[in-house]
């Protein structure tokens, strides 16, 4: 059974080749740092010549003055010039380095922020049928570890690629000076290290995948342990639940040792790589020495760039990988930049000048993209609420009371039919313009992490406290805020939310009324809060009720009874709509809901 | 992503111990361990030796003596081979004593925490202790490779290296020690002054992290409010934080550790000249000085690793304290020793006193009697306490005064699980379990056959919906499978309470927002779940209050009228208020 993390966690470590257009699209981030960028590559280069020095340096200073001198003193002088040599040397590798780390970062971490804006910012710009058709777990991966896994190649990729093509090639190249033959033999490791690296890359990503699975389906076992404590007490399953979760972990175990072999084979095969090395340039450079052909301070070099071949080809690999999860990481996200917004504002579209509130909904059809081909959501909807009427919208779930509200705040576009706003074409208007002026509740009740305060003036930052304190008194919100542990300034949101539900509720009421909207919709606002807390609100409410158009959507009767005007959906259609006591009256499908209501 | 809101950690060393003392229990694999490693250390050690010893043999050699190159090849071979082979076998074994003694460390906190009283899961925040088991495990997994294995790696070689180096030529001791002791000082202190730097990049970008999270969480509140622009702004403000902060501990880093390694790096070129002149001398064989050399490679690659272990340390310290508070934290509700009586539910509060905690009202000296197979409505305003009284009966909470008596015989003497599976409680948030429908039932009972689940999720009204399902009693439901919707979920709840077949029931007739057909259902599976039974409601509406024996109304934390509703009526204005707030409010 594959949840959502499963699918997360084969999204991460999935794998492409990188396509020339991808590769382009990277690099055009790349592309505002090009000196910097330029510069660091000078510098690489530079690092990579001063480390190749290093062993040379000791070469000479063993065949030229501490086997073969003439002279004790000059042979003196001498180690003491080529030690200043080394010295120097080494200064001019720590400056470049330190250099080289803020300056590769600043390009990385530059790069990938700029890609993070441009993530973050057309996600502002898509519209709902985009959050409805992709699970939210993903959109969310997008922005935040698809770009993270970018950060490798970004950064280091072509500094660690440069220096580490640079360094096997010089490596090659000063052996090849020394002993072409002894500098032949020593390459020989080169294949089986090249090749083991790949393997290594590729069944350690499998393995760890496998791993991974294990891992949160044991971090899923103990949340829902956690979150569900209450009932694992009450049923007193404390044993059987330990018994099943040691289980879990026997199964992770098995999956981590086999991780782990593949680590345990690797590691110890590059030391046996590096020791066969050894015993080459020992065995085979020794009777060379011992033939006159190359000297000690040779041999010792060969040993010490023998040293060198390792890093590189364990960095090579590893990048070869990066490359490829990045690949399908950056396919994702460009996929998602390319996705174009279904609401947008039209050609010529006018700011809608303060609504007075006056709807009306001419023939509206609508589907959802989720919906199948042929079925309507929204059927041939035709009604009109008047500036300051409150219209309640009743029926089943699945009916369309939902959809109705989510046109008439143009969430989506409907595909046949038009709604006025005081006349106005909502198509013909701008969205945010629009978005202004509604206010919204609905029974999700989300906040942001942050201050009351600030949640409150969420929909209209520029409010002033004293303007929000207002609204909350109205709204019978203050009291309760102010018996909360710092008031107005309380910390909410995901992490210490020590919010009841009902307390939740009365907040969001109270920031829609902060925003001050010229209509109000409640979209099953209260279903949520007790009978008592749902009095006050409904008492509350009757002040704005009066000034604005109201648009509710309730499940209970009781809610409903003083509108204005009551519209009963039923598969999409509107089946009756009048008031309470005509509908009562005409005896139909509301009358013998209501019935039913009552009779509870 | 969730990052625990950690505190900038001092290295408490008891913490650590306390979770190093898990490996106690696997004393062969540690011994094992440490043997392998030791062995592996010996012959690292011994390969400069035999390279420096070669070449000095080399030198001779000119100079006329016979190279036994065929010796020094087989010798060196032979450790390699060893040494990939004791390394091959170590891996593994290092493996399974970790991984086994993190298992322990997690099934440790998991037991601990389903035990854990209803009391410290109300202060806790889930996600936090969720944090506790995954995120600090995972660091002390860090820990344990790290630092219990790599630090002796890394503590030995240093202290042999530079005591073989002294035993070359002392000069050259004193160059390695010289520099090996200011590097690693600073690599060190450097690591510590970096760390909470480090800290503060990882919470920047959980900040950043969170804005992304709930920025898509929320998008119908944004786009509600056409907050767009504002989010905007609020993402690039993070992320700037979060750029900078990352620029400055990096440029810390940059122009300081490079710096420490550069001390270290002075080590070769000062041997070379001061080695190189006892060599010229005569003082020292060629071999030796390539011996030195050697070695201070070794202690090279090693150095890099410090500045990591002052981290690891510093994390794990923190980590292994907040996991030893959750295993060590005590529990305070402990089983009796009595059997349940005979009996049929008859329940007895006894001046029963019980302080506030977190979220939780108080009580003050309550008392009633409540007879078997009757049910008891409670009733009063939120906060009021109705809750925490019924929560004293199976003991979730622990009464601080006063006695709770379920058929003559005080709670606390009872066994803890024969209580508490004499008492089922549907509460007002159904929780189920990610597993089948089957399992769900039977959760209280995993051995009851097909058809006793069947039975009772016919009482249920559930089973209906369920042959309905795609495979009808094994549909495994919630995250990794299908949600089902509030309705049904709670007749599930329900089924799950027959099943145990209860002496008492506890239940909250909050309504859930379901249409009335499914409100129908539920109110008919409630109502055969109560007969017979000892029942208290938790009444919202007054069709429950109305059919109570015996309604006990609840003001901040007292009784303050008891008897059935045709007498309350009469008698307590305060009843009658709540009385008509729950006609007007919900029913018509």
């Amino acid at each position: 059974m594959a949840s959502k993390d499963d699918i997360l966690i084969d999204e991460q470590f999935a794998q492409t080749r990188m396509s020339a257009g991808t590769f382009k699209r990277l690099m055009h981030y790349i592309l505002p740092y090009r000196r910097l960028f330029a510069v660091n590559l000078v510098m690489t280069v530079l690092a990579t010549v001063s480390q190749l020095l290093g062993p040379k340096f000791i070469q000479i200073g063993i065949d030229r003055y501490l086997t073969n001198f003439t002279s004790a003193k000059a042979a003196m002088t001498g180690i003491l010039v080529i030690s200043v040599i080394y010295l120097a040397n080494l200064v001019f590798n720590w400056v470049l380095s330190a250099a080289q780390v803020k300056s590769a970062i600043a390009i990385g971490q530059g790069a990938m922020n700029d890609l993070r804006q441009g993530v973050f910012e057309h996600i502002q710009r898509l519209s709902l049928n985009y959050f409805d058709r992709t699970h939210q777990g993903r959109i969310i991966s997008r922005a935040d570890s698809d770009i993270e896994s970018l950060d490798r190649i970004m950064t280091w990729g072509a500094n660690q690629m440069l220096a580490s093509i640079l360094t096997l090639a010089g490596v090659v190249t000063l052996m090849v000076q020394y002993d072409w033959r002894l500098c032949l033999a020593t390459s020989l490791v080169l294949p089986p290290l090249w090749i083991s690296t790949r393997m290594f890359h590729v069944h350690g990503m499998e393995a760890y995948r496998k791993l991974r699975h294990q891992t949160s389906r044991i971090t899923a076992a103990l949340a829902e342990n956690i979150a569900g404590v209450r009932v694992v007490q009450a049923f007193s399953r404390e044993t059987e639940n330990l018994a099943n979760f040691e289980k879990l972990q026997d199964i992770y175990f098995d999956h981590f040792l086999t991780a782990a072999r593949i680590f345990h084979t690797y590691m110890p095969f590059l030391g046996l790589m590096s020791g066969v090395g050894t015993v080459i340039i020992l065995g085979y450079g020794g009777s060379l020495v011992v033939q006159n052909q190359i000297t000690v301070g040779e041999l010792a070099a060969f040993i010490l760039y023998l040293g060198m071949f390792f890093g590189p080809i364990q960095t090579m690999g590893d990048l070869y990988n990066s490359v490829l999860s990045t690949a399908a990481s950056a396919e994702r996200i460009f996929q998602l930049l390319d996705t174009q917004p279904q609401v947008k504002d039209r050609a010529g579209a006018q700011a809608l000048p303060p609504i007075r509130g006056h709807v009306q909904f001419e023939n509206v059809f609508f589907r959802y993209d989720t919906t199948p081909e042929n079925t309507w959501v929204l059927k041939n909807i035709s009604f009109e609420a008047k500036s300051a009427e409150t219209v309640a919208l009743v029926g089943a779930t699945g009916s369309g009371k939902t959809t109705i509200i989510s046109l008439i705040t143009r969430f989506y576009e409907l595909q046949q039919g038009r709604i006025l706003m005081d006349g106005i074409d909502l198509m013909s208007a701008t969205v945010q313009s629009l978005h202004e002026q509604i206010g919204i509740v609905t029974q999700e009740n989300f906040l942001f992490t942050g201050t009351i305060m600030d949640n409150l003036k969420f929909g209209r930052p520029s409010a002033t406290d004293d303007e929000v304190i207002e609204a909350a008194k109205k709204m019978g919100t203050h009291e309760i805020i102010l018996r909360l542990s710092d008031g107005y300034q309380t910390k909410v949101g995901e992490r210490g939310g020590n919010l009841s539900t009902g307390e939740r509720q009365l907040i969001t009421f109270t920031r829609a009324m902060v925003s001050q909207p010229h209509i109000l919709i409640l979209d099953e606002a209260t279903s949520a809060v007790d009978p008592q807390t749902e009095a006050l609100i409904q008492h509350a409410l009757e002040a704005l009720f009066a000034r604005r158009t109201c648009f509710v959507v309730a499940h209970r009767l009781s809610t409903v009874r003083n509108a204005h005007r009551i519209l009963v959906l039923s598969n999409g259609e509107i089946i009756e709509q009048g008031t309470h006591a005509e509908l009562l009256a005409r005896g139909g499908h509301y009358a013998r809901l209501h019935a039913e209501f009552v009779r509870q | 992503m969730s990052h625990s809101s950690e505190q900038p950690g001092r290295v408490k060393p008891r913490s650590l111990w306390g979770v190093i003392a898990f490996l106690a229990n696997y004393p062969q694999l540690v011994a094992l361990c440490v043997g392998l490693l030791l062995i592996n250390i010996c012959i690292e050690l011994s390969l400069p030796q035999i390279l420096g010893t070669a070449i000095t043999d080399l030198r001779l050699h000119r100079l006329g003596q016979v190279f036994p190159i065929r010796d020094y090849v087989e010798l060196f071979l032979s450790l390699v081979v060893v040494r990939a082979g004791v390394g091959f076998i170590l891996g593994p074994i290092r493996n399974r004593l970790v991984q086994r003694t993190l298992g322990d460390i997690r099934a440790a906190i998991y037991d601990a925490l389903q035990r854990l009283t209803f009391t410290f899961h109300d202060k806790s925040n889930s996600g936090e202790l969720i944090s506790r088991s995954t995120t600090d495990v995972a660091r002390l997994q860090d820990f344990f490779y790290a630092c219990v294995f790599l630090s002796v790696d890394i503590g030995i070689s240093l202290i042999a290296s530079h005591w073989l180096i002294f035993a070359v030529s002392p000069a050259l001791g004193f160059i390695a020690l010289g520099t090996v002791v200011p590097t690693v000082t600073l690599i060190v202190l450097y690591a510590s002054k970096l760390q909470p730097q480090w800290r503060k990049v990882h919470d920047l970008h959980g900040e950043m992290t969170t804005v992304i999270q709930e920025n898509i969480a929320g998008v119908r509140v944004v786009k509600a409010f056409a907050k767009e622009a504002n989010e905007i702004e609020k993402f690039r403000g993070k992320r700037n934080a979060f750029l900078d902060t990352l620029n400055r501990t990096i440029n810390y880093w940059a122009t300081r550790v490079p710096f420490a390694q550069f001390i270290f790096g002075l080590s070769t070129p000062l041997a070379l000249w001061v080695g190189g002149r006892q060599v010229i001398q005569g003082e020292m064989p060629i071999g030796d000085l390539a011996k030195v050399v050697f070695y201070l490679m070794a202690i090279g690659h090693r150095m890099g690793a410090v500045g990591q272990f002052t981290n690891i340390i510093q994390n794990a310290s923190a980590s292994a304290e907040r996991i030893l508070e959750i295993v060590h934290e005590p529990q305070t509700i402990r089983s009796g020793k009595r059997n349940l009586p005979e009996g049929h539910g008859q329940v007895e509060f006894q001046n029963v006193g019980f302080h506030y905690t977190a979220g939780r009202a108080s009580l003050n000296d309550v008392s009633f009697l409540a007879e078997p197979g009757r049910t008891v409505a409670l009733v009063g305003p939120t906060g009021s306490g109705k809750t925490t009284l019924v929560n004293l009966l199976p003991r979730f909470y622990e009464a601080a005064s006063g006695r709770v008596l379920m058929d003559g015989v005080d709670v606390r003497e009872l066994k803890l699980e024969q209580l508490r599976r004499s008492v089922s409680v549907i509460f007002q948030e159904t929780f189920l379990f990610s597993t089948t429908v089957a399992e769900n039932i039977a959760y209280g009972n995993p051995q009851a056959t097909r058809e006793q689940i069947e039975h009772c999720a016919r009482e249920a009204q559930a089973h209906d919906f369920i042959m309905e399902l795609e495979n009808r009693y094994e549909t495994v439901i919630g995250e990794r499978g299908v949600s089902l919707s509030g309705g049904q979920r709670q007749r599930v709840a329900i089924a799950r309470a027959f099943l145990m077949n209860p002496r008492i029931l506890i239940l909250d007739d909050a309504t859930a927002s379901v249409d009335a057909k499914t409100e129908h259902l539920i109110q008919q599976a409630i109502r055969r779940l109560c007969e017979d039974r000892t029942t208290f409601v938790i009444a919202q509406r007054f069709s429950t209050v109305r059919h109570a024996d015996q309604i006990i109304v609840l003001k901040e934390g007292r009784i303050v009228a008891r008897g059935a509703h045709k007498e309350l009526i009469q008698q307590s204005g305060f009843y009658k208020e709540i009385f008509e707030s729950m006609l007007n409010g919900k029913q018509g």
